[in-house]
């Protein structure tokens, strides 16, 4: 066998264990060392490879954007900050039609501002939102469907967990990815809030055929600045700090663990043993990420050793494909992917064969990154795999919605993102133009 | 008999874990601080904490392998267990023996990581000529403290000379430590079958 053709079996190789349930990052190592001996013929060369993967692994200065971001995030979800941030956007909708539907958008894509995780997203808004759709005579299916669609959010608006793990695969700078994640985000944001403008007048028996507005008084200005303003002070420290260039994104990620440890503690919503549960989870997301994307680094190797980017490129080339057609099979590949794996899977899968074959064409890797993370985020919301529809459906607790209601609810969402991603990919500078 | 002796075992590696785990986390913490005393001393005194950069790094290494062990015993190492759960749930005599036959498989592969990264930590520990005479350089004094601290100058270190250097066989012995215990956990699952079965959202520790 030819090194391409066993680079090629192991990425199936890889694909099926990971799906046959093999921890991932093992997958990931075991499989390219063993490519690695039966290419080289060797077992020193293998173990050489593993040691480095290993040993450098994790001497990188920006990985400590994901301890620290993922502190943030858990401390602002203990600090009930998800809660405030719905009050405040119900206010502003409360006499738009579907306005809750709108609110919890808009709540997602701030809140997605100040955390780095979907599931985070999906389990606190499963909580707020879908109990308050359902007294107004919502829709069943469109109250789930609204928390899946827009909790995709927290993996685009940074700060961003998947946006982090793109840039180590992609090595790309952290706070460029963090940049370029902004418009694309509300561009998400404000297709969705459209798209439920549109829904309630033209298709009401999706939303809920009589859906009553909230007749409460709005909140006064008082309460909607002291709800408001963690979240403002949180996001201006963060995206402002690393925009400007004040802060590096480390650096921005310790500010605002801090600042968000200040807002918990000054609201007496932080316990000694929540502090210390969070720190313990924080490590064990840490020590979990990082070692798969260690892993991810040696699979790289292997198919860089493999020959299998070059090869892909040149097979590409000789079919002659124009850029849409390549992208068309690049986003079809990744649909795919998302109906077998999750999303950081695909992500550190994918991109390493594709690397070569963008960075030829002379595109820009950034805006590379925002369409796959954009493209892998889909399968969130597709079965059989959608993670945040089983979040949602798990934390809701509720016989009367199944999981299908939950899929068919976040449908119409997971369409929306992809005309987004469509757009996305025909204009590469609603990405870029953030940077510099 | 056999499996009594193994279980209790277990409870000391899990315990070792566990200790491993605290340790982590007031590395986190002290990471948390360091980051904050650097911003706002640069900010607001324009003295930059020199070597934050080699803290950091210094500091994810501990924080990622002294809390490995306790990821896999909780079972929060990253999987895709669909499949799996619908396995355990349909047929639960295949699913659990699908579920230690990849434990093993895991276990198998950190010990492949141990095996590597020994010798890493055994040549930066002895560059350091903690017992015996160096090759060069001043010889044994016989006071231990000034020995232990000329030896610690010696060692291979990374950093930058001038600003902070630290050596480098704690973080090798934290990479095999952890990877070893790492292995030891996923032995035991694989024997005594799995404690902590996680619930089907696989990907709740990557996101």
């Amino acid at each position: 066998m030819s090194p391409v053709e066993i680079g090629m079996l192991s990425v199936g190789a890889i694909v099926v264990l990971v799906y046959l349930g093999l921890y991932i990052p093992v997958a990931l190592g075991l499989v390219s060392f063993i490519s690695i001996w039966i290419i080289s013929g060797k077992s020193i060369l293998a173990f050489n490879f593993l040691k480095i993967a290993v040993g450098d692994g994790v001497t990188e200065y920006e990985f400590a954007t994901i301890p620290l971001f993922t502190l943030m995030g858990l401390l602002v979800s203990k600090a009930g900050l998800g809660r405030d941030i719905y009050d405040v956007m119900n206010s502003a909708f409360r006499r738009v039609l579907a306005g809750i539907g709108m609110a919890t958008v808009g709540a997602n894509a701030v809140f997605a501002a100040i955390t780095g995780s979907s599931i985070a997203s999906a389990s606190v808004f499963t909580k707020i939102s879908v109990p308050e759709m359902l007294r107004f005579n919502y829709n069943k299916r469109f109250a789930v469907g609204v928390v899946a669609g827009s909790s995709v959010l927290g993996m685009i608006i940074p700060p961003s967990a998947m946006l982090i793990i793109y840039s180590f695969v992609a090595e790309q700078s952290v706070g460029h990815m963090f940049l370029a994640g902004i418009i694309p985000g509300l561009i998400l944001t404000a297709a969705y809030i459209a798209a439920i403008f549109l829904m309630a007048r033209l298709w009401p028996g999706f939303i809920g055929e009589d859906v009553r507005a909230d007749e409460s008084a709005a909140l006064h200005t008082g309460e909607m600045v002291s709800k408001a303003w963690p979240v403002v002070s949180l996001i201006f420290l963060v995206l402002g700090g690393i925009y400007t260039g004040w802060l590096t994104p480390v650096e921005a990620g310790a500010a605002g663990a801090t600042l968000a440890l200040i807002v918990a503690v000054s609201r007496r919503s932080l316990s000694w043993q929540g502090f210390w549960s969070t720190l313990v989870e924080t490590g064990h997301i840490t020590a979990a990420i990082l070692l798969l994307i260690t892993m991810a680094s040696f699979y790289s190797r292997m198919l860089g050793f493999a020959g299998l980017p070059n090869q892909l490129d040149m097979l590409l080339q000789t079919w002659d494909l124009s850029f849409f057609q390549i992208m068309l099979i690049y986003v079809l590949l990744m649909l795919v992917l998302g109906t077998l794996l999750d999303t950081a899977s695909i992500i550190l899968i994918v991109v390493p064969l594709f690397i070569t074959l963008i960075e030829g064409m002379g595109l820009s890797m950034i805006w590379f990154g925002i369409v796959t993370v954009i493209g892998a985020e889909i399968g969130l919301l597709t079965p059989p795999l959608g993670i945040s529809c089983f979040v949602i459906k798990s934390t809701l607790n509720d016989p009367n919605i199944s999981l299908k209601d939950v899929f068919l609810g976040a449908l119409p969402f997971a369409f929306i993102m992809l005309m987004v991603l469509i757009l996305l990919i025909k204009y590469p500078v609603l990405s870029t133009v953030l940077i510099n | 008999m056999v499996a009594t002796t193994l279980k209790q075992i277990r409870s000391w590696v899990v315990a070792i874990a566990i200790l491993a785990n605290i340790s982590g986390a007031f590395v986190l913490l002290a990471l948390v601080f360091v980051m904050n005393v650097d911003v706002v001393s640069r900010n607001l005194f324009n003295a930059p904490f020199r070597g934050v950069v080699e803290v950091v790094i210094f500091s994810m290494a501990l924080i990622v392998f002294l809390q490995l062990p306790d990821v896999v015993r909780t079972g929060r190492l990253t999987r895709s267990d669909g499949f799996l759960s619908l396995l355990r749930h349909t047929a639960p005599r295949a699913g659990h023996a699908l579920g230690r036959i990849l434990d093993g498989i895991a276990c198998i592969f950190m010990g492949m990581i141990v095996w590597t990264v020994w010798p890493e930590f055994t040549d930066a520990f002895e560059s350091c000529y903690f017992f015996v005479a160096p090759e060069f350089g001043p010889p044994k004094s016989g006071n231990l403290w000034v020995d232990f601290k000329v030896a610690l100058g010696r060692c291979d270190y990374f950093g930058t000379p001038g600003i902070l250097t630290a050596p480098w066989w704690p973080v090798r012995l934290a990479i095999a430590f952890g990877c070893a215990l790492a292995a030891i956990i996923l032995f035991f699952k694989t024997v005594l079958g799995d404690e902590n079965i996680t619930p089907a959202h696989p990907v709740e520790a990557a996101e």
